[in-house]
């Protein structure tokens, strides 16, 4: 019982940090039709400007860290969307991936000039010591930093809802993925919208980045493999789908730490990519994704 | 003047959609512009919201020169539009698309979204006051929570004249709206045109293929044929000049 508990809270670590990064993949998606496969490499950088900022502020409490690092990698994310992709808006569609992929290539090396290609981790800001409360009442041993990452993630999470939900610039989102001819019209600056979508995808990733940091390590090139991973989430969840990427996440967080703690962790990724394969099949357009033609 | 347009010309690469167009739209007036397919109709909307550059000329809306600005601050200066296709953001609902239209008049701050001021959230309950009160003077209100692209085609016409309403225009554009609509359904536009202009401070101009709207409602008619203006005046003289039956009647013969 106190083992699945904790692979259960391994899992929501992990899926949070999953959840984090396909956000961004899925609501520039959603607004652009555009993959940004340099999302994952904004998830390593927020990581280590989150390290750099620890390093060279050592008194600056974690919170403030934190939206250091979401500001710096916001404007990062929206400086990549004004230089490298707003003039291929309406290029063919495989330009701007290219280009995407280029930025990705390029930020791995760049982080990896300047900082160096060793793995690192983020010296532990958050309290470490055990949670008393579940150790006392389940017998589970979980530390407070566990909690806090899945906590805070859900509290971001619960933020970007809102945003999206009940705020006006959540509405021109959703007009922008709707109908992006009309809302210029309406006196919506388009590229505003879109320069907004980018600044809270990149900013989520760097709180990604900083959780996995100091939960696991960080490395230059990071980016590729958990933002793989991050982008089959948004997919598994239906790309364009705010809630879909985040049950997209959990829900591949959650058959990865399954197959390690019971089966192999050499099947991880097999099993990881073989349910995206089974469940595309199920649901060609995600779990909570449109179907592309709703009529014939 | 609501809307002064002197020389407007477009061209895509050799071919010239729109010629030497000229338009005077006085405050209160109801203008319609007529055409076969492809005579430059849908163009001039374009060019005139800034979808498109003009090559040459000027748009001056109550003497602001409009010329080149990009869409989103012509729709804030006070031109609104609707379109031959409804385009409305079919997938939110019909209150949320009337809130989008009050973009073009509050302006917000990105601040004031990201921390939820206590000004920003007062100003979007205004947003949602406003817009159910705008729904309700269209007869919506009750759909409000219906999803736009869920309401029935006369409906979601009369939603996005609504919607072009509540960004507060001086100009009104209408791009074909009696297109795919029964007798029935026309008269009942025709009613909804007449009180828009009746309730709203505006000039309205409309495209449109179905020559009794244009009879019933328009002061002065603009025929375009390829491009150029080629008759221009009151609707009863237009339809009767022979270079408009021959344009016309040119069209019947590639008609389906």
């Amino acid at each position: 019982m106190d083992t699945i508990i904790q692979q259960l809270l391994n899992a929501a670590q992990l899926g949070a940090v999953y959840a984090l990064i396909a956000l961004g993949y899925s609501m520039v998606y959603g607004i652009i039709r555009l993959i940004n496969f340099a999302h994952g490499d904004i998830f390593m950088l927020g990581g280590f400007i989150g390290l750099i900022i620890v390093t060279h502020f050592g008194g600056l409490p974690f919170c403030l860290v934190m939206i250091l690092a979401m500001l710096l990698t916001a404007l990062v994310g929206v400086t990549i969307e004004r230089v490298a992709y707003r003039k291929l808006r309406n290029a063919q569609r495989m330009s701007v991936v290219i280009t995407a992929l280029g930025v990705g290539i390029f930020l791995e090396n760049l982080v990896r000039l300047l900082i160096g290609p060793e793995t690192r981790q983020i010296p532990a800001r958050l309290p470490t010591g055990s949670v008393v409360w579940l150790q006392q009442h389940l017998g589970v041993f979980v530390t407070w930093d566990k909690v806090l990452i899945i906590l805070i993630s859900l509290a971001l999470m619960a933020v970007l809802w809102i945003i999206v939900n009940k705020t006006l610039v959540g509405t021109a989102m959703r007009a922008v993925a709707d109908n992006a001819s009309v809302v210029p019209l309406m006196g919506v600056n388009l590229n505003l919208i879109i320069s907004v979508t980018f600044a809270i995808g990149s900013a989520l990733a760097a709180a990604g980045g900083i959780f996995y940091g100091q939960a696991y390590s960080l490395d230059p090139y990071m980016g590729i493999d958990l933002g793989w991973k991050a982008f089959i989430a948004a997919v598994i969840g239906g790309i364009g789908s705010i809630e879909g990427a985040v049950i997209g996440a959990f829900l591949l967080a959650g058959v990865e730490v399954i197959t390690v703690a019971y089966l192999s962790s050499n099947l991880k990724n097999g099993i990881a990519f073989g349910l995206l394969i089974i469940l595309l099949l199920i649901w060609p357009s995600g779990i909570m994704g449109k179907p592309l033609l709703k009529k014939v | 003047m609501a809307l002064r347009i002197q020389g407007l010309t477009k061209r895509f690469g050799g071919l010239t959609s729109l010629s030497e167009f000229n338009l005077e739209l006085g405050e209160r007036d109801i203008q319609g512009i007529i055409g076969p397919n492809g005579a430059g109709k849908t163009t001039t909307f374009n060019v005139i919201t800034g979808v498109y550059q003009p090559d040459q000329g000027q748009i001056l809306l109550e003497d602001r020169d409009l010329t080149g600005l990009p869409p989103d601050v012509i729709a804030r200066a006070g031109i609104a539009r609707t379109f031959q296709n409804v385009r409305l953001f079919k997938d939110m609902t019909v209150l949320d698309n009337i809130a989008m239209a009050f973009h073009a008049r509050i302006g917000h701050t990105l601040w004031g979204a990201i921390f939820r001021t206590g000004n920003f959230k007062r100003q979007e309950a205004r947003v949602r006051a406003e817009s159910l009160e705008h729904l309700a003077r269209f007869g919506l209100a009750d759909r409000s929570q219906e999803w736009a692209g869920s309401l029935p085609y006369g409906e979601q016409r009369r939603l996005e004249i609504a919607r072009a309403l509540a960004t507060d225009p001086r100009v009104l554009l209408l791009d074909e709206p009696a297109a795919g609509m029964n007798p029935s359904e026309v008269d009942e536009l025709i009613r909804l045109i007449r009180q828009v202009h009746q309730d709203f401070p505006l000039a309205i101009l409309l495209i449109e293929h179905q020559i009794p709207v244009v009879m019933e409602l328009c002061g002065h008619v603009q025929v375009l044929d390829f491009g150029q203006t080629i008759a221009n005046g009151a609707p009863r003289e237009v339809v009767n000049n022979p270079l408009v039956i021959e344009a016309y009647l040119g069209e019947e013969e590639v008609a389906e």
